[in-house]
């Protein structure tokens, strides 16, 4: 039930914000959050604004990946060849990163 | 501009790479052929707390993905299917008696164990007459009270998650005098613990997102401290989920079991301040009933004893059975309790799919669209999907 979805604050009024959750689809939600403002990334549960969302850690979520396949082409050498194919993927998911901020 | 440069939109494309989730299915192929090899592991068994999660996996299929040896498990992440059935007999009974009974949609159709009046849910009731609305969120049901006189009563279930917008609103005062509540808020981290403890055999959490952008992933600690169990507090897209995995492995094939936030876009260590101080003005943590399961030391919440003017317990004279009272609330032949608590699979239970269904919901876990019963129906477990791989 946990259901989180992503929003963009649109408006701020006290406890109260609008959010846009695009396709044409605005809502009201209870401000849980301190220091909300307009253009803000959001995650809101059930009416309510729970957290903010950033795009900073991307890419380190995604080094975790490079990082495993690393460990394992020093086990197993058949492993280096994902590596490589890893390495590739991510330089193009960093540059896609990059063009879209 | 269109689709450029939004948050939403690049997260849900990152997150639902192709190319990347190809590679790291690899991964977690060579790291449990290590274990099962090297380490001597038959089973990798992690266990997820969210049923979001649960969700992400059945529905990206990722249990077909995985090595045999690899197994993800649902443990108690619904708090619609935890809800005990004294507290929708009590909605029920409220609801008859003429009172306007507000819930999530997910709540509507969840079974009592006693009928009240020839109703079993709040559905039913609604079908005798009784004024039962289904609402987005807490403020429909503030709002929507707020324009009548009518006694009216909101059967507020929820984690740590959904129970801020009933603080935020209680502390903001913007609560009318007509509405009350039925307080049925849990915490996961007890349940967990007892989880852990019970089923036993869980080689690694995934710890649920949302309620860590609330409490802090830092409420997770205990798991690789206390249990030695490697714990990833992880996202909701399938790339998130795949990460979460291959992170497990990894730490089990080190030997050395950490927490670590996978879920860094929304969350920190430490939590929502702002949302923790409101819960803890609010409410108090209490032994609290879990349906299927029983009492749950401090696992729920209850609202202090100067805000009893919003307990619909307090105010309609409800007296909540203690733990020598409580009794076992599932139906014969459910077998929701163990489902929930990861010690069998939605599959083992005999009603499933046959008495059970998500049109005529036996068990609680059949009804919420998180429950996990109710998941597997709509999308296929593992066999189903093996037989399509």
């Amino acid at each position: 039930m946990c259901l989180g979805v992503y929003g963009k604050v649109v408006r701020v009024e006290e406890e109260l914000a609008v959010v846009d959750f695009g396709g044409g689809l605005t809502k009201d939600a209870l401000v849980g959050v301190e220091e909300i403002r307009e253009g803000d990334y959001v995650v809101v549960h059930a009416g309510t604004i729970v957290s903010r969302l950033s795009d900073e850690e991307f890419m380190e979520v995604f080094r975790y990946v490079e990082e495993a396949a690393k460990q394992l082409a020093q086990i197993e050498s058949r492993a280096a060849e994902y590596l490589e194919s890893i390495k590739m993927r991510l330089e193009k998911l960093e540059e896609n990163l990059s063009r879209q901020k | 501009m269109g689709q450029q440069g939004d948050l939403r939109y690049l997260t849900k494309k990152m997150f639902r790479d192709k190319a990347l989730a190809s590679q790291i299915i690899k991964i977690i192929k060579e790291y449990w052929e290590i274990l099962r090899t090297k380490k001597g592991f038959e089973e990798v068994k992690i266990m997820n707390f969210c049923g979001t999660h649960e969700y992400t996996t059945t529905h990206y299929g990722i249990r077909s993905v995985l090595p045999p040896g690899v197994n993800l498990v649902a443990g108690p992440g619904c708090p619609v299917c935890i809800t005990p059935s004294f507290y929708v007999e009590t909605a029920v009974k409220l609801a008859l008696e003429g009172l306007t009974l507000y819930t999530y949609g997910d709540a509507y159709k969840l079974p009592a164990v006693k009928e009240v009046e020839g109703c079993r849910s709040l559905s039913d009731a609604r079908m005798m007459g009784a004024d039962v609305r289904v609402v987005y969120s807490f403020l429909d049901a503030v709002r929507d009270a707020a324009r009548g006189d009518k006694s009216s009563v909101f059967l507020a279930v929820g984690f740590e998650t959904t129970c801020p917008a009933y603080a935020s609103a209680i502390a903001n005062r913007l609560i009318p005098h007509n509405l009350t509540l039925i307080v049925a808020g849990r915490l996961t981290p007890p349940a967990a613990r007892f989880a852990v403890e019970r089923v036993g055999a869980v080689s690694g959490v995934i710890a649920p997102g949302h309620v860590s952008t609330i409490t802090g992933a830092g409420v997770w600690k205990f798991l690789p401290e206390e249990f030695g169990i490697p714990t990833v507090v992880s996202g909701f897209e399938p790339l998130d989920v795949l990460i979460a995995i291959t992170l497990i492995l990894k730490q089990l094939v080190e030997g050395e079991p950490k927490l670590i936030i996978e879920y860094s876009r929304t969350v920190t260590m430490e939590g929502n301040r702002h949302a923790k101080r409101l819960l803890s003005e609010v409410f108090e943590t209490v032994d609290a009933a879990w349906r299927g399961i029983g009492f749950i030391p401090k696992s729920g919440y209850a609202l202090y004893e100067n805000l009893s003017r919003y307990d619909a317990f307090k105010v309609y004279g409800v007296k909540e059975p203690s733990r020598e009272e409580w009794r076992h609330d599932l139906l014969p032949g459910c077998m929701c309790g163990q489902v929930i608590l990861g010690a069998a699979k939605p599959t083992d239970c005999r009603l499933f799919m046959k008495r059970c269904t998500p049109g005529t919901p036996y068990g609680p876990c059949m009804v919420s669209v998180e429950g996990a019963c109710s998941i597997w129906a709509r999308m296929g477990g593992r066999e189903a999907l093996a037989e399509v791989v």
